[in-house]
This record gives structure tokens, C-alpha cells and sequence, in this order.
């Protein structure tokens, strides 16, 4: 099911892949070359809907559209190339996505202009930087909206107790960080894309990073599935719902605090969809005493999107519906108290709709680990 | 028709710290990110959207060190033809000095519409535009919010005070200075300016130019830069909503003595 066209916005991607395979079908036939069929050829594609500019923004990239395709068809790979070429034209642009990738192209990251931001997440918390001659196997890659949104920020700080409690040696790249360049190839800015690896790579290699671990699904997706073959040494990349699930089952985090919790989680679509990962989470989540999980109406393959990929977080859309929403009211029918994620963009997202959706007196958006540090009774995080 | 626009590779101040450098006439530009000038980019949108619709050219012309090319590099990348760059070798050329480096090399270009921004968003002074449009000789309106060409003339809205519009018909040659929202510059994309990288730039020494020491002398001589000092007097009122009242109207009564 489509987020985007459930929640009645002005894109389905059914229409979307009708509407591409009836121009393409048309501009690449090889009779429209000849001026009588090409007269003909063109005639007929009045009657079908022109795909416009503005419908392609709403793809949410959830691939939602792909799991219940009988073919096997999802939008979001046509749409990433319309929105490439749309951002070769320049013209159509919505300030919203101008802003992001200029921000982006000058200051490494689509949130703030400044990159000196980028270490504050951590406030008061000492977190080794590989920058700075600390040695490390493990490389913690923070990523840009962990990095820079305050509610995010917390999902980094957790995760470094965690770390930290369980005596995994690690480091950060501090301030060195870039973006990766997920969110310039989702928004379609391909060219950014290739300038962000290149720095990322170059990261890399400077400092000898072979492992890593993301805060976001985002970031890990684009690591493991879209990077270019690495030229020097081949790094390995997890998404940190992995390495929870691997030092509870090693034994080094040993969660001892009953929370007495109904929860239930939340997919995020680049973890679950892109990755396949929907298990690792919820043993993370079952091996908390006193945690109760229950499954929303729509989970696993079949999860809602929360609205805030494909580029959607920096985006103004007009909808009569908040796609955060809908996914809000199906985790409150659930009767959970806590909604769980595992994405900085799904947290931000459904915090936000908890709130205007009036929920939050009954319901609480956590980032996983966050759920984690108070099973292991590891203190509260400062505010 | 042919169009010079100029433009200004100008510091990103928004949310930066700035510091006087030891000269202490200057401010450190060190850990400065640069970018176009914001006005600079509506005058060229503005520029290319005109030799969509007409045809002709548009010539980008900045004055600036070799890192500056950056900004004509995002011209070209918008639909200019091609760029000029004026090099000031050890000048530190004023705005003043700016402009008359400036008019001698759009001397050089054929050129039947001029067009700078408003106000460049490092020093602000927003007078290069008319200076000039005094040295080529050319009528200037400034503040130009509104644009339509006709054959031999330009329809041009300015804004005025309290919302309104003068609308006057400006023969051609003319130079305009462009104010922001006059349109929606387009995106420009990192593919784009590569593409444009291919385009040679052209370089002028400013001492090709044939300017003399007399035209080059600067108008404003800064003395010092520095920032304020701290004021005092600012106070910060607590309570609720019937206090904070009470307590304004005591302090308005104790300055003005009722």
C-alpha cells in the first residue's frame, strides 16, 4: 500500500508507472520516426494523464509499491530518474529541496549551515574520535540528521552508553564527518551523490576505517547497496539495531531492568524493505524484561511508511493527511504505550505526529536505544 | 540582445562567527564558506530568462581572485554563454574602484542590457550598480523588482515605499539592478557546473585594462572594523502576564518621570 496515495496526496504509483510506460512506449518506438506514425503515436498519448512535475516529489521511496506488485514494479526507481532530471533543469525546483542540497553542498550536511555543529549531539558525553589519533575497530558513523536534530541527537547519545557499557572499543569521525550522500541521490542530485561518496570514501581511507555502524537505516542502505566497489580496502557496514542484536545475543549487554511496557515497533522502510531486516530488532526488543511487543496492523514487509524518506523531510507537500499520522493512530490502536523506531527520520517523524495528532498523553515515540539504556538501567539521558 | 551580468563570490555569514583580523580593518575570511551573491543569482536567472525568450547572450562578469571563478562557473552552469573574470592583482579595490574595473571590462563586451544585484551581501553598500551605470554612460534604475524587454526599451517596476510599484519605460542600453523575488533562480546542479567547467573563462588583469591611478582611487577609506561593545540596560522581566505589565508600566513611569 502506497503512503502517499493512501493518505488521498496526488500520486499513486500505479498511475505514475502507467502514465511513464505509455510516454517511454511512445518516445522510443521506432515508428516515431516516421513523421505519419510519430503524428499518430503522440495523438494517442492525449488521453493518457501527463506525469507532472509536482507528483513525483511525494514518492516517499518506501518501496511499499514493490512488495505488493505482482510484477515486480516499484515507482521509486523511475521517480529517482525523473527527479534527476528534473534537478538537471533546475527550473521546478522547490526552494525546500534547493535549500537542503545547497546546505548540503556547502556545509557537508542538508540540516545547518555549519559543520562545527556536527560534534555537539554528544554534550557532555566523552565519545573517542578516530580523528584524533584514538584507534579503533569499530567506526560509529553518526549521520547528519542524528547529528544535527536535538530530538535525533539522543538516539546517538544511548547508543554510545551502550557501546560503551558493553566494552565495544569504538570511535566517531567527530567534526570529519560528512554526509554520505543518501539524501542527494534520493532527491535526485546524482552529481552530489558521487561528490559526497568521494569524501566519505576518502574519509575512509585517511583513517583506515574497515567497520561500521550507522544510526540510520539511510545511511547504511546507501553504504552496503550503492556504493561504487571501494578501491582500497572493502569495509563492512551495519545498521546499529545489528550490533544490539549481537552483543545481547554475545552476552555483553545484559538488559536486568523489568520496564513493564506494551511497545510496538515500527519498521523503518530502509531497514526492513531495502534490508530485510525485521528480526533483529524485535529479538532486541523480546530480550527486555518486563517488554511486551505487539505488531501494528501494517508491519514487517507490509510496514506504512512515516513520511520522511525519499527526500520528503525537507519538503513542504500539500496533503490532506500527514503520513506520520496515519502511522500514529495505528500504533495507538494498538493499545502499546511506546512506539519503537530505529531510524532518525521515523523518530522525528512520529514524535512529531504524536504530538499533533494529540496522542502524546498515551503514547511515546523511543528510538530503540533509548529503550535499551533504561533496560540496562544505565541512567536517564540529560536534557 | 546581449546581456552583462555581474556578479560577486560573497562570504556565507548566516550563523558564522565573525572576527576582525590583525589588520584590524578587515574580518577573517579563513573559515568562511563562499557563496553567489543572493542577488547576484535573480540577476542572472533573470538574465538567461530573457535569452530564452529573445535570444542573444549573456556574459558573466565577476572581479575576483581565481577561487571567485566558482561563482561564474554556476553562471554558465544557469545558462550564461560566458565569463569574464577581472583579476585585481594587489588592488583592494573599493566600491568605487569596483565599478570602474567593472565599466572597463563590459567595455570590452557587447552589451545592450547590464545587469548587477542590488546589494552585494558582504559589505552591503549597494552602490556599485549606479556607479556603474554612471561610468558606461548608461540610464540605471535600481531596486528593479519587475522586468518585461521591448524591442528597444525595457518596462521596469521598482518598489517603492508602503507597497506600491513605479512601472517606467527605460530606453536601451540600460543598466538594471535586480532586487530578490523578482524571480525564482533556478537550481543549479553539481553535474551542470561541471559540464560548465569546460567553458573556458576569460581573464583580465586589471592592469590591461587601461585605467588610470586617478580612476582607481578608492572613495572609502575604512579606518577600523570593529564589533560593539556589549550594551548595557537590556533587563529581562519574569512573572506572568499581569506582572510583566505592572512591572513595564513602573519602568516606562521611571524614565519619563510620572
Amino acid at each position: 500500500m502506497c503512503p502517499s496515495a493512501s493518505a488521498t496526496e496526488p500520486f499513486s504509483p500505479q498511475s505514475f508507472i502507467a502514465q511513464a510506460n505509455a510516454y517511454t512506449r511512445a518516445l522510443h518506438n521506432p515508428l516515431s520516426r516516421v513523421r505519419w506514425f510519430r503524428e499518430g503515436l503522440f495523438r494517442s498519448l492525449s488521453t493518457v494523464p501527463e506525469i507532472s512535475p509536482e507528483q513525483i516529489w511525494y514518492c516517499t521511496t518506501c518501496r511499499a509499491c514493490l512488495e505488493v506488485c505482482p510484477v515486480y514494479i516499484g515507482a521509486h526507481e523511475p521517480i529517482k530518474e525523473v527527479r534527476r532530471a528534473e534537478i538537471e533543469d533546475g527550473s521546478r525546483v522547490s526552494p525546500a529541496v534547493m535549500n537542503a542540497l545547497e546546505m548540503l553542498y556547502r556545509f557537508d550536511n542538508p540540516w545547518e549551515p555549519s559543520k562545527k555543529k556536527r560534534k555537539e549531539w554528544a554534550r557532555t558525553l566523552t565519545v573517542p574520535d578516530l580523528t584524533e589519533g584514538v584507534t579503533a575497530g569499530l567506526c560509529y558513523w553518526v549521520g547528519c540528521t542524528t547529528s544535527y536534530d536535538t530530538r535525533a541527537q539522543s538516539l546517538a547519545r544511548a547508543f554510545v552508553r551502550i557501546l560503551t557499557q558493553a566494552g565495544v572499543e569504538f570511535g566517531t569521525l567527530g567534526q570529519k564527518e560528512v554526509c554520505c550522500g543518501d539524501i542527494a541521490r534520493r532527491l535526485g542530485e546524482e552529481g552530489l551523490f558521487e561528490e559526497q561518496v568521494s569524501k566519505t570514501l576518502d574519509l575512509f581511507a585517511t583513517y583506515g576505517i574497515v567497520d561500521l555502524v550507522t544510526s540510520s537505516p539511510h545511511c547504511f542502505n546507501v553504504m552496503k547497496n550503492e556504493y561504487p566497489p571501494h578501491p582500497g580496502a572493502p569495509f563492512r557496514v551495519r545498521h546499529y539495531a545489528q550490533v544490539l542484536d549481537e552483543l545481547l545475543v554475545q552476552g555483553a549487554l545484559r538488559p536486568h531492568v523489568s520496564l513493564d511496557l506494551t511497545v510496538t515497533f515500527h519498521d523503518p522502510c530502509y531497514l526492513g524493505r531495502y534490508n530485510h531486516i525485521y528480526e533483529a530488532p524485535r529479538r532486541v526488543i523480546r530480550s527486555l524484561p518486563g517488554v511486551k511487543l505487539v505488531e501494528m496492523a501494517h508491519s514487517g514487509a507490509d510496514s506504512l511508511c512515516c513520511g520522511g524518506g525519499g527526500g520528503r523531510m525537507w519538503q513542504e507537500l500539500e496533503g490532506e493527511v500527514k503520513l506520520s499520522e496515519v502511522r500514529i493512530q495505528e500504533a495507538a490502536v494498538t493499545g502499546a504505550e511506546v512506539v519503537v523506531t530505529a531510524c532518525p527520520y521515523c523518530l522525528i517523524m512520529l514524535e512529531d505526529a504524536v504530538k499533533t495528532a494529540n496522542l502524546d498523553l498515551y503514547l511515546k515515540v523511543m528510538d530503540l536505544n533509548e529503550l535499551v539504556v533504561q533496560a540496562l538501567g544505565i541512567g536517564e539521558d540529560e536534557t | 540582445m546581449n546581456i552583462v551580468v555581474c556578479v560577486k563570490n560573497v562570504p556565507f555569514t548566516r550563523e558564522a562567527d565573525l572576527t576582525v583580523d590583525a589588520t584590524g580593518r578587515g574580518i577573517c575570511t579563513d573559515n568562511l564558506v563562499y557563496v553567489t551573491n543572493e542577488w547576484d543569482d535573480y540577476a542572472t536567472e533573470t538574465a538567461v530568462r530573457i535569452k530564452e525568450e529573445r535570444g542573444g547572450t549573456v556574459t558573466a562578469v565577476t572581479l575576483g581572485c581565481e577561487e571567485d571563478e566558482e561563482v561564474l562557473r554556476r553562471c554558465l552552469a544557469m545558462g550564461a554563454d560566458a565569463a569574464v573574470r577581472v583579476d585585481p592583482g594587489d588592488l583592494e579595490p573599493d566600491a568605487s574602484a569596483t565599478a570602474a574595473l567593472l565599466a572597463a571590462a563590459v567595455r570590452t563586451l557587447p552589451h545592450d542590457l547590464v545587469l548587477t544585484g542590488v546589494q552585494s551581501d558582504d559589505f552591503n553598500h549597494g552602490v556599485v550598480g549606479a556607479l556603474l551605470a554612471e561610468r558606461l554612460e548608461l540610464p540605471h534604475v535600481a531596486v528593479v523588482n519587475g522586468l518585461q524587454i521591448e524591442d528597444d526599451a525595457a518596462l521596469v517596476t521598482v518598489e517603492l515605499e508602503g507597497g506600491q510599484d513605479e512601472v517606467a519605460r527605460v530606453p536601451l542600453p540600460a543598466l538594471l539592478s535586480i532586487q530578490t523575488g523578482i524571480n525564482e533562480p533556478r537550481y543549479v546542479s553539481i553535474m551542470g557546473i561541471r559540464r560548465a567547467s569546460r567553458i573556458e573563462i576569460t581573464v583580465l588583469p586589471a592592469s590591461g585594462l587601461g585605467l588610470t591611478a586617478a580612476d582607481l582611487e578608492p572613495a572609502l577609506i575604512t579606518e577600523e572594523i570593529y564589533v560593539p561593545p556589549e550594551a548595557e540596560g537590556a533587563a529581562m522581566l519574569q512573572g506572568d502576564a499581569t506582572t510583566v505589565a505592572a512591572e513595564i508600566l513602573r519602568l516606562i513611569g521611571e524614565k519619563v518621570g510620572l
